[in-house]
């Protein structure tokens, strides 16, 4: 299976995950690395690094982050070119971890995993305003 | 005519918001990052200039040639953000000729020894000598990460209190 890790900015990956949990029940294959006041960039490399193999079971990692251009992105894009069978992807939101972890079940494809990711991610992005507006007119129509 | 806009102190050097804010704020079109390290990383830099804000020139240089470029503004049009990961970088500069008139620091990493001198900011006795001394000779040192928010700049005046000086 696929492994996990969440980076990010202060306590976010602990508590994604925590609330992740909530819905899916406990998650196998997962890790989180936190970028705490007073980190350093190399440390944190480090720490993403030893994340990255302990849950890599030899069919890859994806790694989903906070920011792009935050360290822990910044440390991740770093890996990746370093390192095979690794993908990332940025602006993580629980839509994104619920698509992900759900179709990591399906999959062994890392690629197509990283791209559930991404569109879910995206698509879990509403302006609810905006779109029950669009819903009310194409009731209309 | 170049010139440099903001003198930074950050080990993270160029990351997220931060940076743009203050790219922003001080209207720079470039960052030169003092490392040698950097400098001589190719990949490094690489993953900075990906994740920087698009328009943004960044370059790396090592201490000895950067004291040179600097030395040579007048010929650039650039607003340069002058990026080190650490004091000393500044203070070898300083020995080198370039005098800047004061001196930001952001986000410093947790070192075993360290003090934490303002928030995000823990400075090793090595940094905080550093400091002081660029201090005695008249460089204004002031601590902000970012430029937005309620952060105000702590003055070094305050913060060398917080490092164990009197």
């Amino acid at each position: 299976m696929i492994g996990i890790v969440l980076a990010a900015h202060g306590p976010l990956p602990a508590a994604f995950l925590e609330s992740t949990t909530m819905i899916l029940g406990e998650l196998p294959q997962v890790a989180s690395v936190s970028l705490m006041p007073g980190d350093s960039l190399e440390g944190l490399i480090d720490c993403l690094q030893a994340a990255v193999n302990e849950v890599n079971t030899g069919d890859g990692v994806l790694i989903l982050l906070d920011m792009f251009g935050g360290t822990p992105a910044n440390a991740a894009a770093l890996l990746t070119q370093q390192t095979n069978s690794l993908c990332a992807v940025t602006g993580v939101n629980l839509p994104m971890l619920l698509e992900t972890f759900m179709a990591r079940m399906s999959t062994d494809r890392l690629e197509s995993l990283a791209e559930t990711a991404f569109s879910g991610g995206q698509t879990g992005i509403v302006d609810i305003v905006e779109a029950f507006k669009k819903f009310r007119q194409d009731k209309t129509d | 005519m170049s010139e440099v806009v903001l003198n930074r102190v950050d080990d993270r050097l160029i990351h997220g918001q931060v940076m743009t804010g203050w790219l922003g704020l001080r209207r720079a079109s470039a960052i030169w990052i003092a490392d040698d390290g950097v400098a001589t990383n190719p990949m490094m830099l690489d993953i900075f200039r990906f994740a920087a804000p698009s328009g943004i020139k960044i370059e790396a240089f090592t201490i000895d040639l950067i004291a040179e470029r600097l030395s040579g503004l007048s010929s650039g049009h650039d607003r340069i953000i002058l990026l080190a990961k650490v004091p000393k970088t500044f203070l070898r500069l300083l020995e080198k000729g370039y005098r800047p008139p004061d001196i930001n620091y952001g986000a410093m990493a947790h070192k075993a020894n360290s003090r934490n001198v303002a928030s995000n900011c823990d400075l090793s006795a090595e940094e905080i000598a550093d400091t002081e001394k660029m201090h005695q000779q008249g460089i204004r040192i002031w601590i902000q990460l970012v430029p937005f928010g309620g952060q105000k700049p702590m003055e070094w005046e305050a913060a060398r209190k917080k490092a164990g000086l009197k």
